[in-house]
Protein backbone atom coordinates (compact mmCIF):
# COMPACT_ATOMS: atom_id res chain seq x y z
CA UNK A 1 0.00 0.00 0.00
CA UNK A 2 2.84 2.46 1.39
CA UNK A 3 4.31 1.67 -2.24
CA UNK A 4 0.91 2.71 -4.62
CA UNK A 5 1.38 6.16 -2.74
CA UNK A 6 5.16 6.67 -3.13
CA UNK A 7 4.37 5.83 -6.55
CA UNK A 8 0.99 7.92 -6.92
CA UNK A 9 3.33 10.72 -5.50
CA UNK A 10 5.79 10.48 -7.43
CA UNK A 11 3.03 10.84 -10.70
CA UNK A 12 1.81 13.88 -9.15
CA UNK A 13 5.23 15.64 -8.99
CA UNK A 14 5.50 14.79 -12.43
CA UNK A 15 2.17 16.73 -13.26
CA UNK A 16 3.29 19.65 -11.27
CA UNK A 17 6.71 19.57 -13.09
CA UNK A 18 4.86 19.43 -16.48
CA UNK A 19 2.87 21.79 -15.63
CA UNK A 20 5.41 24.21 -14.59
CA UNK A 21 7.54 23.22 -17.48
CA UNK A 22 4.34 23.87 -19.91
CA UNK A 23 3.98 27.75 -17.50
CA UNK A 24 7.70 28.65 -18.50
CA UNK A 25 7.40 27.78 -21.62
CA UNK A 26 4.26 29.87 -22.60
CA UNK A 27 5.29 32.73 -20.59
CA UNK A 28 8.26 32.78 -22.66
CA UNK A 29 6.55 32.36 -25.80
CA UNK A 30 4.41 34.71 -24.54
CA UNK A 31 6.30 37.41 -24.00
CA UNK A 32 8.44 37.01 -27.57
CA UNK A 33 5.47 37.20 -28.94
CA UNK A 34 3.26 39.90 -27.03
CA UNK A 35 2.93 43.55 -28.91
CA UNK A 36 5.20 45.01 -26.51
CA UNK A 37 8.31 43.68 -28.20
CA UNK A 38 6.91 45.71 -30.77
CA UNK A 39 6.90 48.61 -28.52
CA UNK A 40 10.70 48.79 -28.42
CA UNK A 41 10.60 49.34 -32.45
CA UNK A 42 8.19 51.83 -32.18
CA UNK A 43 9.95 53.27 -29.25
CA UNK A 44 13.27 53.66 -31.06
CA UNK A 45 11.46 54.76 -34.15
CA UNK A 46 9.63 57.72 -32.45
CA UNK A 47 13.01 58.89 -30.63
CA UNK A 48 14.93 58.90 -34.18
CA UNK A 49 11.99 60.78 -35.61
CA UNK A 50 12.41 63.17 -32.31
CA UNK A 51 16.03 63.54 -33.12
CA UNK A 52 15.53 64.05 -36.79
CA UNK A 53 12.50 67.07 -36.23
CA UNK A 54 14.84 68.85 -33.74
CA UNK A 55 17.60 68.83 -36.12
CA UNK A 56 15.44 70.27 -38.47
CA UNK A 57 14.04 72.80 -36.20
CA UNK A 58 17.30 73.89 -35.30
CA UNK A 59 18.55 73.95 -38.89
CA UNK A 60 15.54 76.15 -39.83
CA UNK A 61 16.02 78.57 -36.77
CA UNK A 62 19.78 79.51 -38.00
CA UNK B 1 31.91 -38.45 -35.34
CA UNK B 2 34.40 -35.69 -32.93
CA UNK B 3 35.51 -34.06 -36.28
CA UNK B 4 31.70 -33.43 -37.23
CA UNK B 5 31.20 -32.08 -33.95
CA UNK B 6 34.03 -29.79 -34.34
CA UNK B 7 33.18 -28.82 -37.82
CA UNK B 8 29.52 -27.97 -37.39
CA UNK B 9 30.09 -26.30 -33.71
CA UNK B 10 26.52 -24.62 -35.18
CA UNK B 11 24.91 -28.01 -34.77
CA UNK B 12 26.85 -29.70 -32.27
CA UNK B 13 26.46 -26.44 -29.45
CA UNK B 14 22.87 -27.20 -30.04
CA UNK B 15 23.20 -31.18 -29.99
CA UNK B 16 24.67 -31.10 -26.72
CA UNK B 17 22.89 -27.87 -25.15
CA UNK B 18 20.56 -28.57 -22.28
CA UNK B 19 16.80 -29.38 -23.96
CA UNK B 20 16.06 -25.68 -22.46
CA UNK B 21 18.77 -24.10 -23.83
CA UNK B 22 18.28 -26.21 -27.49
CA UNK B 23 14.65 -25.24 -28.01
CA UNK B 24 15.10 -21.52 -26.68
CA UNK B 25 17.44 -20.87 -29.47
CA UNK B 26 15.58 -22.59 -32.03
CA UNK B 27 12.42 -20.69 -30.96
CA UNK B 28 14.75 -17.10 -31.12
CA UNK B 29 16.09 -18.60 -34.33
CA UNK B 30 12.54 -18.71 -35.90
CA UNK B 31 11.36 -15.05 -34.13
CA UNK B 32 13.90 -13.30 -35.81
CA UNK B 33 12.96 -14.76 -38.93
CA UNK B 34 9.55 -13.23 -38.05
CA UNK B 35 10.72 -10.02 -37.08
CA UNK B 36 12.46 -9.87 -40.11
CA UNK B 37 9.08 -10.75 -42.02
CA UNK B 38 7.10 -8.37 -39.89
CA UNK B 39 9.37 -5.70 -40.58
CA UNK B 40 9.65 -6.17 -44.14
CA UNK B 41 5.46 -5.78 -44.51
CA UNK B 42 5.55 -2.68 -42.26
CA UNK B 43 3.45 -4.45 -39.53
CA UNK B 44 6.72 -3.71 -37.20
CA UNK B 45 8.73 -0.81 -37.59
CA UNK B 46 11.52 -1.91 -40.16
CA UNK B 47 14.27 0.22 -39.35
CA UNK B 48 15.06 -1.64 -35.89
CA UNK B 49 13.12 -4.80 -36.55
CA UNK B 50 15.26 -6.34 -39.90
CA UNK B 51 18.56 -5.90 -37.94
CA UNK B 52 17.52 -6.68 -34.67
CA UNK B 53 15.55 -10.11 -36.26
CA UNK B 54 18.76 -10.73 -38.20
CA UNK B 55 20.91 -10.39 -35.36
CA UNK B 56 18.36 -12.76 -33.58
CA UNK B 57 18.56 -15.74 -35.78
CA UNK B 58 22.24 -15.23 -36.72
CA UNK B 59 23.68 -15.27 -32.76
CA UNK B 60 21.32 -18.31 -31.84
CA UNK B 61 22.76 -19.88 -34.61
CA UNK B 62 26.18 -19.09 -34.41
CA UNK B 63 27.10 -20.43 -30.82
CA UNK B 64 30.42 -22.21 -31.16
CA UNK B 65 32.84 -24.02 -28.23
CA UNK B 66 35.10 -21.49 -26.53
CA UNK B 67 38.55 -22.55 -25.05
CA UNK B 68 37.48 -24.31 -21.44
CA UNK B 69 34.76 -25.83 -23.36
CA UNK B 70 32.15 -23.10 -22.44
CA UNK B 71 29.46 -22.25 -24.97
CA UNK B 72 29.82 -18.63 -26.58
CA UNK B 73 30.12 -16.55 -29.58
CA UNK B 74 32.23 -14.16 -31.57
CA UNK B 75 30.15 -10.53 -31.18
CA UNK B 76 29.91 -9.80 -28.14
CA UNK B 77 29.94 -10.66 -24.24
CA UNK B 78 27.74 -8.64 -22.25
CA UNK B 79 28.56 -9.53 -18.93
CA UNK B 80 32.16 -9.88 -18.99
CA UNK B 81 33.24 -7.14 -15.67
CA UNK B 82 37.04 -7.97 -15.42
CA UNK B 83 39.39 -5.61 -17.10
CA UNK B 84 42.03 -7.40 -18.81
CA UNK B 85 39.26 -10.21 -19.47
CA UNK B 86 37.55 -6.94 -21.34
CA UNK B 87 40.78 -6.06 -23.26
CA UNK B 88 41.11 -9.35 -24.95
CA UNK B 89 37.63 -9.78 -25.74
CA UNK B 90 37.45 -6.14 -27.03
CA UNK B 91 40.25 -7.71 -30.15
CA UNK B 92 38.12 -10.90 -30.68
CA UNK B 93 34.64 -10.07 -30.44
CA UNK B 94 33.87 -7.65 -33.62
CA UNK B 95 30.59 -6.23 -31.67
CA UNK B 96 32.35 -5.67 -28.31
CA UNK B 97 33.42 -2.03 -29.00
CA UNK B 98 30.41 -0.84 -30.07
CA UNK B 99 28.90 -2.70 -27.03
CA UNK B 100 31.24 -1.26 -24.59
CA UNK B 101 31.88 2.02 -25.81
CA UNK B 102 28.42 3.14 -27.22
CA UNK B 103 25.80 0.71 -26.16
CA UNK B 104 26.38 -0.15 -22.19
CA UNK B 105 27.48 4.02 -21.21
CA UNK B 106 23.84 5.12 -23.64
CA UNK B 107 26.01 6.91 -25.70
CA UNK B 108 24.10 5.10 -28.67
CA UNK B 109 20.87 6.30 -26.94
CA UNK B 110 22.47 9.84 -26.51
CA UNK B 111 22.92 10.05 -30.65
CA UNK B 112 19.51 8.57 -31.40
CA UNK B 113 18.18 11.67 -29.50
CA UNK B 114 20.23 14.22 -31.34
CA UNK B 115 18.89 12.84 -34.40
CA UNK B 116 14.79 13.18 -33.35
CA UNK B 117 15.61 17.08 -31.63
CA UNK B 118 17.28 17.52 -35.38
CA UNK B 119 13.84 16.34 -36.82
CA UNK B 120 11.49 17.55 -34.54
CA UNK B 121 9.49 21.25 -35.02
CA UNK B 122 8.56 22.39 -31.68
CA UNK B 123 6.77 25.01 -33.29
CA UNK B 124 3.66 23.26 -31.99
CA UNK B 125 4.85 22.94 -28.27
CA UNK B 126 5.04 26.76 -28.31
CA UNK B 127 1.87 27.54 -29.10
CA UNK B 128 -0.31 25.10 -27.47
CA UNK B 129 2.06 23.83 -24.48
CA UNK B 130 -0.49 23.46 -21.98
CA UNK B 131 -2.63 21.00 -23.81
CA UNK B 132 0.35 18.98 -25.48
CA UNK B 133 1.71 18.73 -21.55
CA UNK B 134 -1.66 16.99 -20.41
CA UNK B 135 -2.01 14.40 -22.86
CA UNK B 136 1.99 13.33 -22.45
CA UNK B 137 1.16 13.15 -18.56
CA UNK B 138 -1.97 10.97 -19.19
CA UNK B 139 0.27 8.82 -21.29
CA UNK B 140 2.55 8.35 -18.67
CA UNK B 141 -0.25 5.78 -16.76
CA UNK B 142 1.68 2.63 -17.80
CA UNK B 143 4.87 4.04 -16.47
CA UNK B 144 3.73 4.37 -13.06
CA UNK B 145 0.65 1.51 -13.29
CA UNK B 146 3.04 -0.86 -13.92
CA UNK B 147 5.34 -0.29 -10.91
CA UNK B 148 3.36 -2.31 -8.19
CA UNK B 149 2.01 -4.72 -10.26
CA UNK B 150 5.88 -5.25 -11.09
CA UNK B 151 6.73 -5.50 -7.31
CA UNK B 152 3.30 -8.15 -6.88
CA UNK B 153 5.37 -10.39 -9.60
CA UNK B 154 8.32 -10.46 -7.59
CA UNK B 155 10.38 -7.66 -8.73
CA UNK B 156 12.50 -5.06 -6.34
CA UNK B 157 11.59 -1.62 -6.01
CA UNK B 158 14.65 -0.56 -8.71
CA UNK B 159 13.59 -3.52 -11.19
CA UNK B 160 10.41 -2.64 -11.12
CA UNK B 161 11.17 0.87 -11.89
CA UNK B 162 13.53 -0.04 -14.61
CA UNK B 163 11.05 -1.90 -16.56
CA UNK B 164 7.82 0.55 -15.71
CA UNK B 165 9.58 3.06 -18.10
CA UNK B 166 9.25 0.73 -20.87
CA UNK B 167 5.45 2.33 -20.10
CA UNK B 168 7.37 5.65 -21.61
CA UNK B 169 7.67 3.77 -24.84
CA UNK B 170 11.25 5.78 -25.11
CA UNK B 171 14.01 3.46 -25.96
CA UNK B 172 17.11 5.80 -24.62
CA UNK B 173 15.29 6.84 -21.20
CA UNK B 174 14.69 2.57 -20.56
CA UNK B 175 18.71 2.09 -21.47
CA UNK B 176 19.30 5.02 -19.26
CA UNK B 177 17.29 3.94 -16.05
CA UNK B 178 17.75 0.50 -15.94
CA UNK B 179 21.52 0.86 -16.45
CA UNK B 180 21.33 3.14 -13.44
CA UNK B 181 19.10 1.00 -11.87
CA UNK B 182 19.23 -2.42 -12.59
CA UNK B 183 22.70 -2.77 -14.21
CA UNK B 184 22.20 -6.85 -14.09
CA UNK B 185 18.54 -6.81 -16.27
CA UNK B 186 19.90 -4.08 -18.92
CA UNK B 187 20.54 -6.63 -21.12
CA UNK B 188 17.14 -8.09 -21.05
CA UNK B 189 15.16 -5.18 -20.03
CA UNK B 190 16.29 -2.90 -22.79
CA UNK B 191 15.66 -5.80 -25.15
CA UNK B 192 12.55 -6.06 -24.09
CA UNK B 193 11.32 -2.69 -24.67
CA UNK B 194 13.11 -2.01 -27.79
CA UNK B 195 11.27 -4.98 -28.95
CA UNK B 196 7.92 -3.95 -27.79
CA UNK B 197 8.22 -0.01 -29.21
CA UNK B 198 8.34 -1.59 -32.40
CA UNK B 199 5.36 -3.31 -31.49
CA UNK B 200 3.40 0.18 -30.94
CA UNK B 201 3.69 0.58 -34.61
CA UNK B 202 1.69 -2.62 -35.08
CA UNK B 203 -0.45 -2.64 -31.96
CA UNK B 204 -1.77 0.56 -30.99
CA UNK B 205 -3.95 1.05 -34.41
CA UNK B 206 -5.95 -1.57 -32.84
CA UNK B 207 -6.50 -0.11 -29.59
CA UNK B 208 -7.11 3.59 -31.17
CA UNK B 209 -9.95 1.56 -32.98
CA UNK B 210 -11.04 -0.01 -29.69
CA UNK B 211 -11.30 2.64 -27.73
CA UNK B 212 -11.95 6.07 -29.83
CA UNK B 213 -15.54 5.35 -32.17
CA UNK B 214 -15.71 6.27 -36.15
CA UNK B 215 -17.39 9.44 -35.44
CA UNK B 216 -14.67 10.80 -32.83
CA UNK B 217 -11.82 9.63 -34.99
CA UNK B 218 -13.41 11.69 -37.56
CA UNK B 219 -13.05 15.15 -35.55
CA UNK B 220 -11.26 17.63 -37.75
CA UNK B 221 -9.55 20.15 -35.11
CA UNK B 222 -10.38 23.63 -35.36
CA UNK B 223 -8.49 26.19 -34.10
CA UNK B 224 -10.64 29.63 -32.61
CA UNK B 225 -7.24 31.48 -32.81
CA UNK B 226 -4.96 31.91 -35.37
CA UNK B 227 -1.59 30.44 -34.46
CA UNK B 228 1.16 33.18 -33.81
CA UNK B 229 4.10 32.94 -35.99
CA UNK B 230 7.11 31.31 -34.54
CA UNK B 231 10.41 32.51 -35.72
CA UNK B 232 13.62 29.80 -35.65
CA UNK B 233 15.34 32.52 -33.32
CA UNK B 234 12.43 31.98 -31.10
CA UNK B 235 12.62 28.42 -31.40
CA UNK B 236 16.39 28.47 -30.76
CA UNK B 237 16.01 30.53 -27.59
CA UNK B 238 12.76 28.46 -25.43
CA UNK B 239 15.15 25.26 -26.74
CA UNK B 240 18.39 27.11 -24.90
CA UNK B 241 16.25 28.06 -21.52
CA UNK B 242 14.13 25.07 -21.39
CA UNK B 243 17.16 22.71 -21.92
CA UNK B 244 19.30 25.14 -18.84
CA UNK B 245 16.15 24.81 -16.60
CA UNK B 246 15.53 20.77 -16.85
CA UNK B 247 19.19 20.35 -16.70
CA UNK B 248 18.69 22.23 -13.19
CA UNK B 249 16.13 20.12 -12.60
CA UNK B 250 17.41 16.85 -13.73
CA UNK B 251 20.78 16.99 -13.49
CA UNK B 252 20.98 12.96 -14.31
CA UNK B 253 18.77 12.61 -17.15
CA UNK B 254 21.13 15.97 -18.28
CA UNK B 255 23.10 13.97 -21.21
CA UNK B 256 19.47 12.63 -22.13
CA UNK B 257 18.32 16.61 -22.11
CA UNK B 258 21.11 18.16 -24.15
CA UNK B 259 21.15 15.51 -26.19
CA UNK B 260 17.55 16.42 -27.51
CA UNK B 261 18.22 20.29 -27.15
CA UNK B 262 21.26 20.44 -29.08
CA UNK B 263 19.34 18.37 -31.95
CA UNK B 264 16.72 21.16 -31.89
CA UNK B 265 19.18 23.84 -31.43
CA UNK B 266 20.95 22.85 -34.41
CA UNK B 267 17.87 22.67 -36.19
CA UNK B 268 16.68 26.17 -35.93
CA UNK B 269 20.16 27.84 -35.50
CA UNK B 270 20.43 26.74 -40.08
CA UNK B 271 23.47 24.51 -39.56
CA UNK B 272 22.15 22.84 -42.49
CA UNK B 273 25.09 20.48 -43.27
CA UNK B 274 24.95 19.22 -39.17
CA UNK B 275 21.18 19.07 -39.08
CA UNK B 276 21.86 16.70 -41.99
CA UNK B 277 24.72 14.73 -40.35
CA UNK B 278 22.58 13.86 -36.87
CA UNK B 279 19.08 13.18 -38.67
CA UNK B 280 20.45 11.19 -41.44
CA UNK B 281 23.89 9.43 -40.92
CA UNK B 282 23.97 9.53 -37.58
CA UNK B 283 20.40 8.92 -36.49
CA UNK B 284 20.18 6.20 -39.00
CA UNK B 285 23.71 4.55 -37.95
CA UNK B 286 22.94 4.49 -34.54
CA UNK B 287 19.66 3.07 -35.51
CA UNK B 288 21.01 0.25 -37.42
CA UNK B 289 23.68 -0.30 -34.59
CA UNK B 290 21.56 -0.38 -31.86
CA UNK B 291 19.14 -2.69 -34.15
CA UNK B 292 22.02 -5.21 -34.59
CA UNK B 293 23.30 -5.05 -31.48
CA UNK B 294 20.22 -6.18 -29.48
CA UNK B 295 19.22 -8.61 -32.20
CA UNK B 296 22.55 -9.94 -31.26
CA UNK B 297 22.05 -9.84 -27.50
CA UNK B 298 19.41 -12.11 -27.55
CA UNK B 299 21.17 -15.06 -27.65
CA UNK B 300 19.25 -18.07 -25.31
CA UNK B 301 21.88 -18.23 -22.50
CA UNK B 302 21.43 -14.04 -22.01
CA UNK B 303 17.80 -14.31 -21.88
CA UNK B 304 17.01 -17.17 -20.04
CA UNK B 305 16.91 -15.51 -17.25
CA UNK B 306 13.57 -16.40 -14.91
CA UNK B 307 12.95 -13.27 -14.43
CA UNK B 308 12.24 -12.52 -18.40
CA UNK B 309 8.96 -13.72 -18.52
CA UNK B 310 8.29 -11.31 -16.15
CA UNK B 311 10.04 -8.45 -17.80
CA UNK B 312 8.19 -9.77 -21.50
CA UNK B 313 4.42 -9.64 -19.95
CA UNK B 314 4.84 -6.00 -17.62
CA UNK B 315 6.77 -4.94 -21.03
CA UNK B 316 3.54 -5.19 -22.82
CA UNK B 317 1.11 -3.77 -19.77
CA UNK B 318 3.34 -0.90 -19.18
CA UNK B 319 2.91 -0.23 -22.71
CA UNK B 320 -0.98 -1.20 -22.66
CA UNK B 321 -1.78 1.38 -19.72
CA UNK B 322 -0.14 4.22 -21.20
CA UNK B 323 -1.90 3.77 -24.64
CA UNK B 324 -5.73 3.64 -22.57
CA UNK B 325 -3.72 6.98 -20.41
CA UNK B 326 -2.93 8.13 -23.36
CA UNK B 327 -6.62 7.92 -24.89
CA UNK B 328 -8.31 9.24 -21.65
CA UNK B 329 -6.17 12.70 -22.04
CA UNK B 330 -7.55 12.36 -25.20
CA UNK B 331 -10.69 12.83 -24.10
CA UNK B 332 -10.18 14.86 -21.54
CA UNK B 333 -8.88 17.21 -24.28
CA UNK B 334 -12.07 16.45 -26.27
CA UNK B 335 -14.13 17.85 -23.01
CA UNK B 336 -12.17 20.77 -22.37
CA UNK B 337 -12.29 22.05 -25.75
CA UNK B 338 -15.94 21.13 -26.22
CA UNK B 339 -16.22 18.36 -28.78
CA UNK B 340 -13.42 20.10 -30.79
CA UNK B 341 -10.71 17.60 -30.39
CA UNK B 342 -10.56 14.36 -31.84
CA UNK B 343 -9.37 11.56 -28.54
CA UNK B 344 -7.38 9.69 -30.53
CA UNK B 345 -4.90 12.25 -30.78
CA UNK B 346 -3.93 11.29 -27.22
CA UNK B 347 -1.96 8.28 -27.97
CA UNK B 348 0.58 10.51 -29.49
CA UNK B 349 1.39 11.22 -26.10
CA UNK B 350 2.93 8.06 -25.53
CA UNK B 351 6.73 9.49 -26.96
CA UNK B 352 7.74 6.76 -29.53
CA UNK B 353 8.82 9.32 -31.75
CA UNK B 354 7.58 9.78 -34.59
CA UNK B 355 5.70 6.22 -34.69
CA UNK B 356 2.63 6.76 -32.43
CA UNK B 357 1.87 10.74 -34.25
CA UNK B 358 2.38 8.74 -37.41
CA UNK B 359 -0.07 6.01 -36.19
CA UNK B 360 -2.94 8.58 -34.99
CA UNK B 361 -2.60 10.28 -38.42
CA UNK B 362 -3.16 7.53 -40.16
CA UNK B 363 -6.17 6.23 -38.26
CA UNK B 364 -7.70 9.71 -38.49
CA UNK B 365 -6.80 9.47 -42.37
CA UNK B 366 -8.72 6.54 -42.82
CA UNK B 367 -12.06 7.44 -41.81
CA UNK B 368 -12.06 11.27 -42.80
CA UNK B 369 -9.18 12.02 -45.42
CA UNK B 370 -9.36 15.65 -44.78
CA UNK B 371 -8.95 15.70 -41.18
CA UNK B 372 -4.99 16.28 -40.25
CA UNK B 373 -3.76 15.96 -36.51
CA UNK B 374 -0.30 15.36 -37.12
CA UNK B 375 0.45 18.62 -36.14
CA UNK B 376 -1.49 17.93 -32.57
CA UNK B 377 -0.24 14.56 -32.40
CA UNK B 378 3.18 16.02 -32.82
CA UNK B 379 2.92 18.27 -29.78
CA UNK B 380 2.00 15.59 -27.62
CA UNK B 381 4.73 13.21 -29.16
CA UNK B 382 7.36 15.73 -28.48
CA UNK B 383 5.65 16.60 -24.99
CA UNK B 384 6.26 12.81 -24.08
CA UNK B 385 9.74 12.56 -24.70
CA UNK B 386 9.86 15.84 -22.37
CA UNK B 387 7.98 14.05 -19.55
CA UNK B 388 9.61 10.79 -19.73
CA UNK B 389 12.69 12.46 -19.30
CA UNK B 390 11.38 14.27 -16.13
CA UNK B 391 9.82 10.78 -15.13
CA UNK B 392 13.44 9.10 -15.43
CA UNK B 393 15.37 12.13 -13.73
CA UNK B 394 12.80 11.66 -10.85
CA UNK B 395 13.36 7.53 -10.77
CA UNK B 396 16.81 7.96 -11.04
CA UNK B 397 16.61 9.89 -8.09
CA UNK B 398 13.63 9.02 -5.75
CA UNK B 399 13.77 5.33 -6.18
CA UNK B 400 17.03 4.19 -4.21
CA UNK B 401 15.43 6.99 -1.61
CA UNK B 402 11.81 4.75 -0.94
CA UNK B 403 12.69 1.95 1.41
Amino acid sequence: MQIIYNIALIYGLTFLIGFLVSAIIWVLFNSMTSKDSNRLTTLRESYSEMKRLKFKNAKSAK
Amino acid sequence: MEVLYKLFQGFSTLALSEPVVAFTRVGLILLGMLLVYLGRKGVLEPLLMIPMGLGMATINASIIFLPGGQQGNLFVDPLVTDINQLLDILQINFLQPIYTYMFSNGLIACFIFMGIGAMIDIGYILQRPFSSMLMALFAELGTFATVPIAMAMGLDLKEAASISMVGGADGPMVLYTSLVLSKHLFVPITVVAYLYLGLTYGGYPYLIRLLVPKRLRAIKVEHSKPAKPVSQGMKLGLAVVLCVILCFLFPVASPLFFSLFIGIAIRESGLTHIQNFIEGPLLYGSTFFLGSLLGILCEAHLLLNPKILVLLVLGIIALLFSGIGGIIGGYVMFFIKKGNFNPAIGIAGVSCVPSTAKVVQKEVSKVNPNAIVLPEALGANIMGVITTAIITGLFVTLIPLIK
